[in-house]
């Protein structure tokens, strides 16, 4: 764990002016009495309300925080756990990504929830550990930095698809591909509605007594071909990151192979995707970049 | 402006009811304690305490089973009886307490703050609730606090600490999401906020009296305003040359105040308390004066005067009066102050404080204008709580002006000797308010003369049952230089100390041998009556008048219970000098004198003995005890095991230790094994036959050296395994022991 901030008190004009108003009342009637127990027994509540107030300061400073365990994989606002080991009693608040509080209640280990809002790869996450140790008087806070154990890759939200590449696809005369509409031809199926007349196949009807079509391989050479070029800011940059997930996603569904290509630190990376959470990944490591070059014809960029 | 919007909105939200059993069990304790604190020092009646005490349990009971399910209108009911309780409190400190009258207030307090904790205990359903409660039992603890007196008190604080430290710690365990208790977390806390409490008790003075203790008396002359500043000088404490030190424990009785003052014998008195005195600054306290000295004995004849009714003197030259009435008793009027000698036209530089309530016909008035340049006037309040039975002197510093007293009826004598009618028995307690004049040297040596006595005083003051022609000698060539009564006084104290030692292990006089000539051309050893005595004697022979005072000196001052603890042994005698314009000054040229055995007394062990005598036993061993079970804590802690492996190694060199054959720093820890499975095995077997040690030290070097951490439960069997061949070497060196014998 690596400190990230002093110990500050939380909303302790209260306790504090409550404490010293305490202790004023108790200097005048210890001087009006003269009495030596009043003294005796201010002197107490002057020793309790100074650990009180001031032993949270020492007590969140011995707190310690480690992350055990973390998912690698994790989608803007929502939220996923991730498990620290704490010494000390304390309150930890996952600052950032924001999260519930979670006393720790003496337990050894629990299990924070973060919610993320933002895609990004996650590598540490930002804790308030509070403590009002000894005697609960004042709260007294510190922000920790804690390493996550592996890298927490955020997927963008799934947003909408790009209307425009939907639209391209459909002028071009392209159907949305489905199964079935190839040309070699790989075995029969029993017949569906819309089923060309001339893919029947007769023996296998005759054979089975049901109508039975021929089934072909999927048509070869569908693919997209999906530029990510995110803007520099970081608004727009998670609008678009999202709408491309959507498209992505809308892609995968129709059973058309994704080539993805984002830009991330270590330079362009052009892949392709198969899945909708390798999307996410892939979107979660982009970074903004420069406009991307003219898209090559046959794909689409939205 | 919005942050404190915010923070006043705080308070206000709804709370999620508390769970916690300790806390709520705390906070009860400490109600209780609170109550009880106020029972046991008189400001709550049986009557009031234990329905009070009944209804905070069966309330914090109540609250608790409800906490979930408050009750409509609890609240409100509440709250409409504390407006009543509050409604009766202001009728009953309005009415019932005149001003002046402390006691019915804080009785009234008490009982308020009573009826408060008792008919909250009812609404306690959040953890806030339940720090109210807390933060409400200190201020009973803090009224009661101020009546205490007595080291005992102590118990109910720790009591009353005792359950707060555990409802904080209750409630941070509440708020960290229900955390158990640790000793581990408490104690320290705890220790932490005693050691704040002891470092705040040291660095700041006490309260009263702020700067001073009883050792002031010996302290620099002219001191600010504690004693007049003749009384001050001298190599020897007042307090402890009083009276022997070494007398049995529990004889008390002074022989000053049964009546005649005998001067030949001096009883030894005891070291037990006799009475505690919170005071606004150290005095002699005086219980009577006598005048009329007869060589061997002091008696006062206005005593006679008044055990003789028929020839009691009346009018302006009545020298005994009864003074009926009060709260207070108005025994004497504040003296007669001169005005300054050069300058001072401009009124009004002092005041001087008078109590509340004595205004009135032939009572003082409330302030008085003092002209600048005249001698301080300070009042003096002074309460006496006695601890044994005494007489019926009421002691009092210097000039008592009003006595607030448990009767209505005292006795006042024309040299401020007040008496009661019955004896004072132990728990008596009255209140003194004084007024001390604090005149300067300067200012004594310029009054001389005897302006202001009455002559028949004047003449009692210097009568002497015979001419003293050689004590009238030495005094004439001691003041020899000196041209003032002031520097004749001091004078004749100085030769007093310079000449003679103190002590109480003196032969009695013969009957009919003189105290003054034995004292002063005899042996020259003698106690305060002898020294005072005579310093009275030699300055009648010079025609001052002068008596002799007994009374007390202040005993050791304890800063827990704010009072003087006067022991038997601090009764004292010593000289009063008539001043005019100031009147009758104190003088101790017994302050002077050195002991007779010094060496007994001025050891460093001695002087440490005493310092540690003074310390109150009560909270100081169980914080000692406290600190010395942290440290063997802390020391254990930081001295334990860290891993598996290192407390079977300990347990394993242990066992090797007490079978005789303890480790060398070059063996492994297979090798002491093997020398103490030979060592057992020798011994015969054990009630329990424990695991070959070799096994266990050869499982325990695989896990450090061999990279083969067992799993937990494996590790522990290993650690049971070493305490088992530990306490079979104790078992074997146990019969070897006894095979010896």
């Amino acid at each position: 764990m690596r400190r990230a901030g002093l110990a500050r008190p939380r909303r302790a004009a209260v306790p504090v002016a409550a404490s010293a108003a305490v202790l004023a009342v108790w200097g005048a009637v210890a001087r009006g009495s003269g009495a030596g127990w009043v003294q005796t027994v201010g002197a107490l509540v002057a020793g309790l309300l100074v650990v009180g107030l001031a032993g949270p300061a020492l007590a969140v400073r011995r707190v310690r925080v480690h992350a055990l365990g973390a998912p690698g994989d994790a989608v803007a606002g929502s939220p996923f756990p991730v498990q620290v080991a704490v010494r000390g009693a304390a309150v930890l608040q996952p600052q950032w990504p924001p999260g519930p509080e979670v006393p720790t209640a003496g337990a050894a280990r629990v299990t924070l929830e973060l919610r993320p809002p933002h895609r990004g790869v996650l590598e540490r996450c930002m804790v308030t550990v509070s403590s009002a140790a000894p005697f609960g008087l004042l709260w007294w806070a510190r922000t920790v930095c804690v390493p996550l154990p592996g890298p927490v890759l955020v997927a963008p939200r799934v947003g909408a698809p790009d209307p425009a590449v939907i639209e391209r696809r459909e002028d071009d005369g392209t159907e949305v591909p489905s199964p079935g509409r190839g040309s070699d031809a790989r075995g029969v199926r029993p017949y569906a509605f819309g089923d060309r007349r001339s893919l029947v196949h007769w023996p296998a009807t005759a054979h089975t007594g049901s109508l039975m079509v021929r089934d072909h391989e999927r048509p070869a050479g569908r693919t997209a071909a999906v530029r990510c070029a995110l803007p520099a800011d970081s608004d727009a940059a998670e609008a678009q990151a999202e709408r491309v997930l959507g498209t992505v996603g809308v892609l995968l569904a129709a059973g058309v192979r994704v080539h993805l290509t984002t830009v991330e630190e270590a330079g362009e990376v052009a892949a392709p995707v198969t899945t909708l959470a390798a999307a996410g990944r892939r979107l979660a490591r982009a970074v903004p970049s420069r406009p991307p070059p003219p898209a090559p014809e046959g794909s689409s960029s939205p | 402006m919005n942050a404190l919007l915010a923070a006043l909105r705080h308070p206000s939200r709804t709370l999620t009811p508390e769970h916690s059993v300790p806390l709520r069990v705390a906070a009860a304790g400490a109600v209780c304690t609170g109550i009880v604190a106020c029972l046991l020092q008189g400001l709550l009646q049986p009557w009031a305490a234990g329905p009070g005490l009944a209804l905070v349990a069966g309330g914090s009971l109540w609250s608790h089973h409800r906490r979930t399910r408050p009750v409509p209108f609890v609240r409100a009911g509440l709250a409409l009886l504390m407006v009543g309780a509050f409604a009766w409190f202001f009728a009953a400190v309005s009415a019932d307490a005149p001003a002046g009258a402390l006691h019915a207030v804080e009785a009234a307090l008490a009982l308020l703050f009573c009826a408060m904790q008792a008919a909250h205990s009812f609404d306690l359903p959040t953890r806030r609730d339940l720090g109210f409660a807390i933060a409400g039992s200190a201020t009973l603890l803090a009224l009661a606090s101020t009546q205490a007196v007595s080291l005992g008190f102590g118990a109910v604080v720790v009591v009353w600490a005792g359950f707060v430290v555990l409802g904080l710690s209750a409630a941070w365990a509440s708020m960290a999401g229900g955390a158990r208790l640790r000793a581990g977390g408490v104690v320290p806390a705890a220790l932490a906020a005693l050691a704040i409490a002891a470092a705040i008790l040291v660095v700041l003075p006490a309260p009263s009296p702020p700067t001073f203790g009883p050792a002031k008396l010996t302290g620099a002359p002219g001191g600010p305003g504690t004693q007049p500043s003749h009384m001050v000088p001298g190599p020897a404490g007042a307090s402890r040359q009083s009276a022997s030190s070494t007398g049995p424990t529990g004889v008390g009785g002074y022989l000053g105040f049964a009546g005649p003052l005998d001067t030949a014998l001096r009883a030894p008195l005891g070291n037990e308390v006799v009475l505690r005195v919170r005071a606004d600054r150290p005095s002699y306290w005086l219980a009577e004066t006598f005048d009329t000295w007869s060589g061997q004995s002091w008696t006062e004849s206005s005593r006679a005067l008044r055990r003789d009714r028929a020839t009691r003197v009346s009018g302006d030259g009545t020298r005994w009066q009864t003074v009926t009435g009060g709260p207070p008793l108005v025994v004497g009027q504040p003296p007669d102050v001169p005005a300054p000698t050069a300058g001072g036209a401009s009124p009004a530089a002092q005041t001087v404080g008078q109590a509340p309530g004595t205004a009135g016909p032939g009572a003082p008035a409330r302030t008085r204008r003092v002209p600048p340049g005249a001698a301080p006037v300070q009042s003096d309040y002074q309460t006496f709580y006695l601890a044994t039975s005494g007489s019926n002197l009421v002691l009092h510093a210097s000039h008592a002006m009003a006595v607030w007293f448990p009767a209505h009826r005292l006795e006042v004598g024309a040299d401020g000797t007040i008496e009661s009618r019955q004896a004072l028995g132990a728990g008596s307690v009255y209140t003194v308010l004084s007024t001390v004049v604090t005149p300067t040297p300067a200012e004594l040596r310029a009054a001389n003369g005897t302006q202001g006595l009455t002559p028949d005083v004047k003449a009692e003051d210097l009568l002497l049952p015979r001419p003293y022609r050689r004590a009238a000698a030495l005094a004439r060539r001691i003041t020899a230089g000196t041209s003032s009564v002031y520097g004749a006084v001091t004078a004749l104290e100085h030769w007093i100390g310079a000449h003679t030692t103190y002590t109480t292990d003196i032969p009695p006089l013969r009957p009919g041998q003189d105290t003054v000539d034995q004292f002063l051309f005899g042996a020259r050893r003698g106690y305060c009556e002898q020294i005072s005595t005579s310093l009275a004697v030699m300055l009648r022979t010079l025609g001052i008048p002068a008596r002799e005072a007994v009374g007390y000196v202040p005993g050791p001052y304890d800063p827990l219970t704010g009072t003087y603890d006067v022991e038997a042994k601090d009764a004292h005698a010593w000289v009063q000098v008539w001043f005019p314009g100031y009147g009758w000054q104190s003088f101790d040229p017994t302050a002077f004198v050195p002991d007779a055995t010094p060496s007994s007394s001025s050891t460093l062990p001695s002087v440490v003995s005493a310092a540690l005598g003074r310390v109150p036993l009560l909270p100081t061993l169980p914080i000692v005890g406290l600190l010395a079970a942290a440290a063997v804590l802390v020391r254990r802690h930081r001295r334990r095991p860290r891993t598996w492996r290192a407390a079977v190694t300990r347990e394993v060199e242990r066992a090797a230790r007490l079978a005789g054959a303890p480790a060398h720093p070059s063996d492994s820890l297979g090798t002491v094994a093997a020398r103490l499975d030979v060592v057992l095995a020798g011994g015969g077997p054990g009630p329990a036959a424990p695991a070959p040690a070799a096994a266990v030290a050869a499982a325990t070097e695989r896990a450090a050296w061999g990279g083969s951490e067992p799993d937990a439960q494996t590790a522990r069997r290993l650690l049971q395994d070493a305490r088992r061949l530990r306490r079979a070497a104790g078992r074997a060196r146990v019969r070897r022991t006894l095979s010896r014998r």
